[in-house]
């Protein structure tokens, strides 16, 4: 009898206890990973991009997402001359900067600033081009270095872009995430003060959501804008919360702790979507997951062994247990729907059988020992990288070859990669845009290393000769050709075997609305709409 | 106990005797003593007793529940995980790894733990109070803080978090039987036997140590509770066993990404860890009872 | 009295120098200092710099690791502390009943609910009470100290007065809030620490039960309650709290297990984040702040028994 008063306190406690849910001018936005830094120019994680994009930026032009055509975002409208070789913007007048305790802008945004965002990626000798770049690789620049030769102001709300040669593309380039606007004022500031590495991580943009704080890389904290140039956002306060376990992430989905969460684990999927509390987004990404074969490996330089191993690993098992049939399965690089897609590019089929005669005919080895290297930390093309090494290891024991699975942490990841030291490799590759060169030039070119993605460590004259010329090539006809030859030569090759096309999840909340996801620029949050909680009956 | 019976025909027992036949009299000891030796039985011949490889793959079935569950397969008693394994012989195989290593360390340290605890009770002046500063200083580390230092200055693997474990628990053993002897010391008895010229040795051995062996079952037992439940922590947080070596932590934090799919996986694990300790505590509390009885 | 303290100040002063040791040499051992001068007078500078309270500064975000290890063993200790209330509360009378009623069923079924506590790992039971809001709709939240809509400055370090301070902005949601966050990782913790405190108890009362001035109030003629409320109650404390001050130890390393499932940001996340990231500096200063706080709380627990136990009392004026 004597315990009843701490249940009473305890009944008390629980039953007054509100979740953030309730709370409708907040939005808890539970992430898997924390951004690399608050600027999609130089960091293209998808984590960076779902921050920073349509929350704290805008950029000249928008697409919208019904429609699938170009809108006026900064840039009210634009003019294109004859030729397709010079695009000339207008701004608008009325847009502000944020204004926060690091930053007070006294003018609002013009022609500078526009130029000032692009130079710093184009211009070499620009003040900020290598600031918080380790290195300058050809994801920086590569969209407009090839294809815009300068950017003239015309008076202090018109800029316009001339071209190198006629091109349809620039306005995608531009309303791709790396084209933000910055503030030239915010940047000469910094300049003055020596502290020009702040530019990247005390942003300062012109979009919704104003950066207020980033604590210890685990929370980050927007605000609305306080003088929006756009219609104001119902959210007042953005908290991006950083929750790298998606057990933990669906637990407070559950608890209330998060409002919406990104990338729930395949093995969720199929309950949430059962859960009429949340609502689950799917958006098919330009994501591959690869199996990598190092080709400068001595046991792996001839394709009839790659071509063996390769038919000898169940792709189909590692779809239904890995990503619990949340994935498509991938029989090419690219997509299907790409315009580029070949579909008389040779195929691997599951056919152990043959492979182990395949591999004796080769005069393989079985005595060796195949390191199978993988990340330690899931992925976005991964959800569990051991279960897929475990599941390739034990098709490949059926075949009679030994594998040992290695699974490092960043650094011996990438000094192990550089170093060479490895047979198989589970990656995955992501393009920033839909163009196929993205997608291929990091795997196959030369000057792509195996960090930024060569980690078939592949390179030979032909294959560099197609992605130079495809890029430069205007015919779309020949364009297509091209890349044609290009995925036959390499399927071929089997330099990488594609294991799945990935899906991009978000589950939120069903008081939340309004959400756009976009799945090559991040999600969009600014005209989110939150409602106190429906119970259950409501939603019936 | 007195002998009333004068005309007792009985054999007078030895202690040992007298203190197994009180503990056969309880029933719950026997159980769980039989239980203490399923147990052990079951590492010893775990390679034999699990019904399937714990690693082989059987991607046809895969996440199956348990049998008593529907869509179960009579083939795996527990069901299987997301590749298919077979859930019974991992924990099988889980309970031979956790279970041996616990053991091992409860060997390690009762060893090693008498034989410091004692001489540092026995040994007087500076020695002493150096071993007594040490074990006061090394007593307020926190066991887990233990382990992770240990595991970052060997680097991670099982055999280091077991050695991690027992270093950890040493000082709390040694500790443990320094106060038992000191308590001794301080009695007639001991006084007596001083008194009779037996040497330290001789006066642990004879003395001190059969009088002793009810708290040192009550430290054993504690040890081995401790052992279980951080070698699975250790396990659990990613610091003890690697990947492939299947212990029961490092079973549930494997599987802790399937918990609203199939929670059998992180169920049975935990269950496990529990009955282990729940079996081993009665047996040691059944041990204890009969040397207390027969001590009256 | 006086000599009593100087005995115990110095065996303090011995007892942490040789934490300073270990700090030092694990330091040494895993940070790696170059090794320039020689160890002697490395350490020399260690302790220097140990009482200026600079113990460096974190790789992680270049925060002095001595702020960031001090404000998260607060909530570490504000966690001990709730489970401690909260298991006293229940274990003391449990633990008191099977006590007075040993070998009866009553003592049976309650050191069953003590062994099953004991035997629970506390980790697998955390991971199990994350579930509760999707097993039992309960709506607790599971995640962390304070929910991240309060902007809480650390002021003072300790988050149940931090969140009453911005209570101008928030009112006293941001301390209730704080409040709700604790209570199902105490709850945890208290399984373990209720199993403990019965065990103790009970242990403490059946030994006071046996002793001679019980039964000579016995025999008295006083009744049972009135035994238990004047004698026996009071008497049974002391050694309770006298065992319970060796386990400090252990219930602090349980709750370092219980906050990493939970998030919570207490000492055992932040050691946790910060040896899988690689700063192991963490590692010494844990050791200096975690085993300075045992050292310094079991002395003045030791002297509290003093005062309040009228058997302890003895050591005051012995010599030895």
């Amino acid at each position: 009898m004597r315990f009843l008063p701490i249940y009473f306190s305890l009944a008390f406690i629980s039953a007054c206890y509100q979740t953030e849910s309730t709370i409708t001018d907040t939005l808890l936005y539970c992430s898997d990973k924390a951004p690399h830094s608050f600027n999609p120019q130089i960091s293209h994680d998808v984590a960076t991009l779902d921050a920073t994009t349509h929350q704290l930026y805008n950029r000249l032009v928008k697409i919208d997402p019904i429609s699938q055509r170009f809108v006026s975002d900064i840039a009210l409208r634009w003019e294109v001359n004859s030729k397709k070789t010079e695009y000339t913007f207008y701004l608008r007048r009325d847009v502000n900067f944020h204004h926060n305790d690091y930053f007070t802008p006294s003018r609002q945004l013009n022609a500078e600033d526009v130029i000032f965002s692009f130079d710093r990626m184009l211009a070499k000798e620009h003040p900020f081009h290598l600031t918080n770049v380790v290195a300058e690789t050809y994801l920086y620049n590569h969209p407009f270095s090839n294809l815009v030769a300068d950017i003239v102001k015309v008076d202090d709300y018109t800029i316009r872009f001339m071209l190198n040669k006629s091109d349809a593309t620039l306005l995608a380039n531009l309303a791709a995430h790396y084209a933000v606007i910055h503030s030239k004022e915010y940047a000469q500031l910094l300049l003055e003060n020596d502290n020009k590495a702040q530019i990247d991580y005390l942003p300062i943009g012109t979009g919704p959501y104003q950066f207020k704080q980033n604590s210890t890389k685990r929370l980050i904290r927007f605000q609305a804008h306080t003088k929006p140039w756009e219609k104001p956002s119902n959210i007042k306060q953005l908290i991006f919360d950083v929750t790298p376990n998606s057990t933990k992430r669906y637990a407070k989905l559950l608890s209330g702790e998060c409002d919406i969460i990104t990338n729930p684990a395949p093995s969720q999927v199929k309950q949430i979507s059962k859960n009429e509390l949340f609502s689950l987004s799917s958006q098919p990404t330009g994501n591959v997951a690869l199996i990598a074969f190092n080709t400068k490996s001595k046991s792996l330089q001839n394709s009839d062994v790659r071509h063996a191993l390769s038919s000898a690993i169940d792709r189909q098992t590692i779809l239904d247990a890995v990503y619990f049939e949340n994935a498509t399965a991938a029989n090419n690089l690219l997509p299907s729907n790409s315009w580029a897609y070949n579909p008389r590019a040779p195929l691997v089929y599951y056919t152990p059988e043959h492979s182990r005669e395949k591999l004796q005919n080769g005069e393989f080895d079985f005595s060796q020992t195949l390191r199978i290297v993988a990340p330690i930390k899931s992925s976005i093309f991964n959800p569990n990288f051991y279960k897929t090494a475990e599941l390739i290891q034990s098709n490949l024991a059926t075949i009679g070859v030994n594998t040992e699975i290695i699974q490092l942490r960043n650094e011996e990841l990438n000094a192990t990669l550089m170093a060479g030291e490895y047979d198989l490799y589970l990656t995955g590759i992501s393009p920033y845009i839909k163009d196929p060169d993205n997608l291929f030039r990091p795997l196959f070119s030369c000057s792509s290393n195996q960090i930024e993605g060569n980690t078939g460590q592949w390179c030979d004259t032909k294959v560099q000769a197609l992605l130079d010329n495809t890029l430069l090539e205007t015919n779309f006809v020949q364009r297509v050709k091209n890349y044609y030859q290009l995925q036959e030569y390499t399927q071929d090759q089997l330099i990488y075997l594609p294991i799945a096309h990935l899906l991009r999840f978000d589950v939120f909340n069903n008081n939340i609305s309004g959400l756009q996801m976009n799945p090559l620029t991040g999600i969009d949050l600014h005209s989110v709409n939150k409602v106190p909680p429906l119970t259950k009956e409501q939603i019936k | 106990m007195l002998i009333n019976n004068e005309f007792n025909e009985e054999k007078i027992q030895s202690p040992q005797q007298y203190i197994w036949s009180i503990f056969k009299s309880k029933n719950i000891a026997v159980v769980s003593m039989w239980a203490v030796v399923a147990l052990i039985l079951i590492a010893i011949f775990c390679q034999y007793i699990m019904p399937y490889p714990p690693a082989l793959q059987h991607p046809d079935m895969l996440l199956l529940p348990p049998y008593w569950v529907d869509g179960s397969n009579p083939a795996h008693l527990l069901g299987t995980d997301d590749l298919g394994r077979d859930t019974f012989s991992r924990l099988l195989k889980g309970i031979q790894l956790t279970l041996t290593g616990a053991l091992l360390i409860t060997v390690a340290i009762s060893l090693l733990g008498l034989i410091i605890g004692s001489t540092a009770a026995l040994l007087k002046g500076v020695k002493a109070s150096i071993v007594h500063h040490l074990l006061d200083a090394l007593l307020t580390i926190p066991t887990l803080l233990t382990a992770l230092i240990l595991i970052v200055l060997f680097g991670m693997s099982f055999e280091n978090s077991l050695l991690a474990v027992s270093l950890s628990l040493l000082p709390q053993f040694i500790r443990g039987i320094y106060n038992c002897i000191e308590t001794e010391l301080n009695k007639q008895y001991v006084v007596a036997l001083r008194l009779d010229g037996s040497t330290n040795l001789r006066l642990l051995r004879y003395g001190i140590l059969p009088n002793i062996i009810e708290p040192i079952v009550t430290l054993l037992n504690r040890i081995f509770t401790m052992a279980v439940l951080e070698i699975t922590t250790l396990g659990f947080l990613g610091f003890g066993a690697n990947l492939e070596e299947i212990e029961l932590g490092a079973l549930i934090a494997k599987n802790l990404d399937l918990i609203y799919i199939s929670p059998y996986l992180v169920l049975f694990p935990g269950l496990a860890i529990f009955m282990i300790i729940i079996i081993f505590n009665i047996f040691a509390e059944g041990i204890r009872h009969a040397v207390i009885e027969g001590e009256d | 009295m006086f000599n009593y303290l100087i005995r115990r100040l110095y065996l303090l002063c011995i007892t942490s120098i040789i934490l300073t040791i270990i700090a030092f040499s694990i330091q040494h051992l895993t940070v790696g200092n170059t090794l320039d001068s020689n160890v002697f007078s490395q350490y020399l500078d260690y302790l220097i710099s140990i009482s200026q309270g600079e113990l460096g500064v974190s790789a992680l975000d270049n925060q002095p690791i001595l702020k960031t290890a001090l404000i998260a063993f607060i909530s570490t200790l504000e966690l001990c502390f709730f489970a401690f209330i909260f298991a006293s509360i229940i274990g003391v009378p449990l633990g008191i009943l099977a006590g007075l009623e040993r070998n009866r069923g009553i003592d049976y079924s309650i050191m069953s609910i003590a062994l099953i506590g004991l035997a629970l790992p506390v980790f697998w039971v955390a991971i199990i009470f994350t579930m509760l809001p999707n097993l039992t709709g309960w709506v607790m939240p599971i995640d962390g100290n304070i929910s991240v809509i309060y902007e809480v400055p650390m002021v003072t370090g300790i988050m149940l007065i931090d969140s009453l301070l911005v209570s101008e902005q928030y009112q006293l949601s941001a301390f209730y809030n704080h409040l709700v966050h604790i209570v199902l990782p105490a709850t945890v913790l208290a399984i373990f620490l209720i199993s403990e405190i019965i065990r103790l108890t009970r242990h403490s009362i059946t030994m006071i039960m046996r002793s001679n001035y019980i039964k000579a109030a016995h025999t008295k003629g006083f009744s049972r309650p009135q035994i238990v409320y004047r004698h026996v109650l009071k008497n049974a404390i002391p050694p309770i709290i006298h065992q319970l001050r060796l386990q400090i130890s252990t219930i602090i390393s349980f709750a370092m297990a219980i906050e990493i499932v939970f998030s919570y940001q207490g000492a055992g996340m932040w050691l946790f984040v910060s040896i899988q990231q690689g700063d192991y500096l963490a590692l010494s200063t844990a050791i200096l702040i975690i085993s300075g706080f045992i050292l310094i709380l079991s002395i003045i627990v030791d002297l509290l028994l003093v005062l309040i136990s009228p058997t302890k009392r003895k050591v005051l004026y012995a010599d030895q």
